[in-house]
């Protein structure tokens, strides 16, 4: 069967005015329908390129190695025009900050018409009817005045209930939401992830969840992948992952949430170090500077991707010198 | 976690090296950012000439500026008068250069009366009562609105004509702006942590002033100065144009082009001649504050630095 | 909107009375005995006590402002002190010429100076953004006498394109038109300059803006993102700059019209300043700063319209 998101060997670079800078390096995964990916990464990581990368939306410094098949066809041969027609139309993203993700100068109501604008077999009336569904559907009250608001009206978790309804209704093969309630407070946030997970009925597809709070791919994901220094370094199914991690990073990052401190300590937990620099070429694992089990390979030799797991076409795997058996 | 230890045991001192003042140093590095790029080389240039011509009118002019000359008159360019001569026979380029001279000095006098003015309103309206303020304001408001041209015609009609009315035109006209920002500066300053400090210190206001907000706010004025320039040569040219602002024989680039309007048929060289300057010196001035207001734009300054 | 306009309105009846307020006092309060010299040398004394009595100038200054505004109210502005004909006639005669060549002026800008701002915006930092960049730097610099002027020797006198002096035949539109292009065209070059400037980083400023990201995500084409969604919102500053621009452009237009015969406000008060005229230049200040308050007015008021968020904050 077709992977619905085949990446293989993706690698993104952008030109920047101080020199060129490497976002994404070999990156291979694969997403399969019906499935809900974390995509877990501290800033810098690149997830955030990742995302923009399956959304088809990379800016114009952008150059690109590798591929990226949405339902078999490589997103970056096709024309821009192309990829165009795909997104809100098969792929639908839902951004990180709800207060400046609406235009401010127009009605709630004509933004979510104007998002359907690829259903042409549709009018104005049968979309106005369709928007006003949804907002009651993301549980959104008195649907038919929210349509006349302007977003500043608006508290943040609507707004936010507002982007995923439109994503919602472009009735998306892949839904991939950005850091979703990272600017909330945190009761909106539980409630937005309710509705993300109510959500997964509606979407016949994939679901990417892009974050960087590992709590919430262990609540919401079935599968997860790791992300440090624009490489993916560990990918597999969520328990398994949570509950043995293979890679040194992983671990190290499930050391540091709060909610699984087993024992009490007056320390909090951090990995000291710093993420490399993504402008400066670099040897080796990204890892090693700060890993407490790097050795002289790997500070040298980039690691290789290691299959792990009863998985049956490698999509679990690790990166790491110290599981080549 | 392993703690840390810093190596205390001894760092040799280094010899104490004599280092510019800051200031300087500040003032070199804005120099080689205005002269990065194309607009700032060619701002730099125009001002520069200016400059000169206006410091040394009486050597370089060739001829005496207001000499007639009742034979020569009306000639287009040649060897003897590169810009030719107006209707009374005088050396064009000498007036052109005694001109400069003249204008930049209504330039000082109007722009300094109004930066001192504006300037000490503005400190008191930041640190004094604020109904004065707000008077201030309404009344800089009403100022800053007015078309220009038409409150400028009015003041030459109650005052009398001549440079001394163009200076005071200038002043009431750019004092509002200079008081703005000079207030603007007051106030966002005034609550600073280090100017608190410096009052709990018992620094006097005086020296507060000096000291801290003049330095602070001179990158803002400072741009607002060059950008200026090229509005009070509008004034200038504009009035003595339309013979309220220098009086005959004063030679001033507007009143060249007034000499050379009557004459624009058969003498077209004069309003050449006049308008020269201007173009040169109007967007030479505003090439030099753009290049100027790019190199002290705090959001620049990390944008083009290179990595190692 | 309501609310937001009648505090608007207030505003400017303020500004317009603190204006002529200070005109009234500079005017009267002029060195030297008014009646001398509105009247000349060569008046007697019986002219000048009539004049002072007319005036009403020995009385105080209040009595004299109030009695001025009760006489504005009531349509009179005044009799020109040559002509003796009504100020307000004088006015409404030039007043025409001076609004249509405003009028020109800020369309050659709009015509001319939006879309450039725009086409440098979505293609920015390419070779002729850079060029229309020192370009427009240029057209703003330069002084509207001299390229007055130029444009005058240039395209009249040298080449004969266009008339040089003149408003054209009454009556006869078509030659007022070709009257009217050369000198409305100079007046509005330097805006031509400021406004692609303006539309440029406006535009550019709400392109990078997030919202514009997400009608990209979903597919909208780039297009009508630009025309639908940016526009409105750039054009916004656009507007309130032209209501604070109508004081230099009717500034500029004043020496215009001098450099080209034409007839209007400036004319008007440009003469009553080589006379002395003081109903005339009070009376013109007074027309036309009301109607530069007006527009300044009206320019808000489209602000607050298309953009709801000003509304809101006020």
């Amino acid at each position: 069967m077709t992977p619905l998101l085949d990446i293989a060997d993706l690698s993104i670079t952008y030109a920047t005015a101080s020199g060129p800078v490497r976002a994404l390096k070999d990156v291979s995964l694969r997403i399969e329908k019906g499935e809900v990916l974390g995509l877990v990464g501290e800033s810098g990581s690149g997830k955030s390129t990742l995302a923009s990368a399956m959304m088809a939306l990379l800016p114009a410094n952008a150059t690109i190695s590798g591929r990226l098949a949405f339902n078999g066809a490589d997103l970056f041969a096709l024309d821009p025009e192309a990829r165009r027609r795909l997104r809100g139309n098969g792929v639908a993203a839902i951004f990180q900050d709800p207060f400046t993700a609406l235009n401010p100068a127009t009605r709630i109501g004509a933004q979510l018409v104007e998002f359907q604008h690829h259903k042409t077999g549709i009018g104005h009336a049968e979309r106005t009817r369709r928007a006003v569904a949804m907002l009651a559907r993301v549980g959104i009250s008195d649907p038919e005045r929210r349509m006349r608001q302007y977003p500043f009206e608006l508290s943040g978790g609507i707004r936010q209930r507002v982007l995923i309804a439109a994503a919602l209704l472009t009735e998306p093969q892949l839904l991939v939401a950005d850091e979703p309630t990272t600017a909330l407070d945190a009761t909106t946030e539980m409630q937005i992830i309710a509705l993300l997970r109510a959500s997964r009925a509606l979407v016949d597809g994939a679901i990417v969840l892009v974050t960087h709070d590992m709590g919430l791919v262990a609540d919401l994901c079935d599968r997860v992948a790791v992300m440090y220094a624009g490489e993916l370094v560990e990918a597999g199914p969520t328990a398994e992952v949570v509950a043995h991690p293979r890679h040194p990073y992983t671990r190290a990052l499930l050391a540091c949430d709060p909610a699984l401190i087993t024992v009490q300590t007056r320390h909090f937990p951090t990995i000291p170090g710093q993420v490399p620099d993504p402008g400066i070429p670099r040897d080796g694992c990204a890892f090693a500077a700060r890993c407490t089990e790097a050795s002289g390979l790997c500070h040298t030799t980039p690691p290789p991707m290691v299959s792990i797991g009863i998985g049956d076409d490698g999509g679990d795997f690790a990166r790491c010198h110290r599981l080549v058996a | 976690m392993s703690e840390l230890h810093f190596d205390v045991t001894g760092v040799a001192p280094t010899p104490a090296i004599r280092a510019a003042p800051a200031w300087l140093r500040r003032a070199a590095g804005l120099a080689r950012a205005v002269l990065a790029g194309p607009m700032g080389k060619v701002g730099a240039v125009s001002v520069g000439l200016m400059l000169i011509l206006a410091v040394s009118a009486g050597i370089l002019a060739p001829y005496d500026p207001i000499a007639i000359a009742p034979m020569d008159r009306l000639e287009g360019p040649s060897l003897s008068h590169p810009l030719g001569t107006d209707q009374l026979g005088r050396d064009l380029l000498s007036r052109v250069i005694e001109g400069t001279r003249t204008v930049m000095e209504v330039v000082v006098a109007g722009i300094g009366g109004a930066l001192a003015i504006g300037l000490s309103m503005g400190l008191v309206a930041g640190y004094g009562p604020r109904l004065l303020a707000s008077l201030l304001m309404l009344i800089s408001d009403v100022v800053m609105s007015l078309p220009m041209m038409l409150f400028a015609l009015a003041m030459t009609a109650m005052l009398g004509g001549g440079l001394g009315t163009v200076v005071l035109v200038v002043i009431a006209f750019m004092v509002p702006a200079y008081f703005r920002v000079a207030r603007g500066q007051t106030l966002t300053l005034k609550g600073a942590d280090y100017i608190v400090a410096a009052r709990a210190m018992g620094a006097s206001p005086l020296r507060i002033i000096m000291r801290h907000l003049l330095p602070n706010m001179a990158g803002p004025l400072l741009v607002l100065i060059a950008m200026d320039v090229p509005t009070v040569i509008g004034i200038e040219s504009g009035l003595s144009f339309l013979g309220q602002g220098a009086q005959p024989p004063t030679p001033t680039w507007g009143s060249i082009l007034r000499d050379g309007f009557a004459f624009i048929r058969q003498a077209p060289h004069i309003v050449l001649a006049g308008g020269l300057p201007i173009l040169i010196a109007t967007v030479g001035f505003t090439f030099f504050s753009e290049a100027l207001r790019d190199a002290l734009d705090p959001r620049l300054v990390g944008k083009k630095a290179r990595r190692p | 909107m309501a609310f937001y306009a009648v505090r608007r309105l207030f505003q400017s009846a303020l500004v317009l009375i603190a204006t002529i307020g200070a005109l009234f006092w500079l005017t009267y309060i002029a060195p030297g005995d008014p009646a001398s010299v509105m009247l000349g040398p060569r008046a007697t004394a019986a002219e000048k006590a009539a004049l002072r009595g007319e005036m009403q100038l020995d009385k105080p200054i209040p009595v004299r402002f109030a009695h001025f505004w009760g006489q504005v109210l009531d349509g009179d502005l005044g009799k020109d002190m040559v002509t003796h004909r009504p100020v307000a006639t004088l006015i409404e005669e030039a007043l025409p010429h001076t609004l249509a060549l405003t009028a020109l002026a800020i369309g050659w800008a709009i015509v001319l100076g939006i879309p450039a701002g725009c086409w440098c915006a979505v293609r920015r930092d390419s070779w002729g953004d850079r060029v229309a960049g020192i370009v427009s730097t240029a057209m703003i610099a330069l002084p509207t006498a001299v390229i007055g002027i130029y444009a005058l020797l240039w395209f009249a006198v040298r080449l004969h394109w266009f008339p040089a002096i003149g408003a054209g035949r009454a009556g006869d539109p078509g030659d007022q038109l070709r009257h009217l292009i050369l000198p409305s065209f100079t007046v509005g070059i330097g805006w031509v300059g400021y406004l692609t400037r303006l539309a440029r980083a406006s535009m550019l400023e709400v392109l990078d803006e997030p919202h514009v990201r997400t009608f990209r995500a979903f597919g909208v084409p780039g297009s009508r993102i630009v025309w639908r969604y940016v526009l409105p919102i750039a054009v916004t500053p656009v507007v309130s700059i032209l209501g604070v621009g109508i004081g230099g452009l009717l500034s500029n237009a004043i020496l215009i019209e001098i450099i080209f015969v034409r007839p209007g406000i400036g004319r008007l008060i440009y003469d009553a300043v080589l006379t002395r005229n003081f109903p005339v230049l009070v009376g013109t200040v007074l027309v036309t700063a009301a109607l530069y308050l007006l527009i300044n007015l009206i320019a808000d008021l489209v602000v607050a319209s298309l953009d709801p968020r000003v509304r809101a904050a006020l």
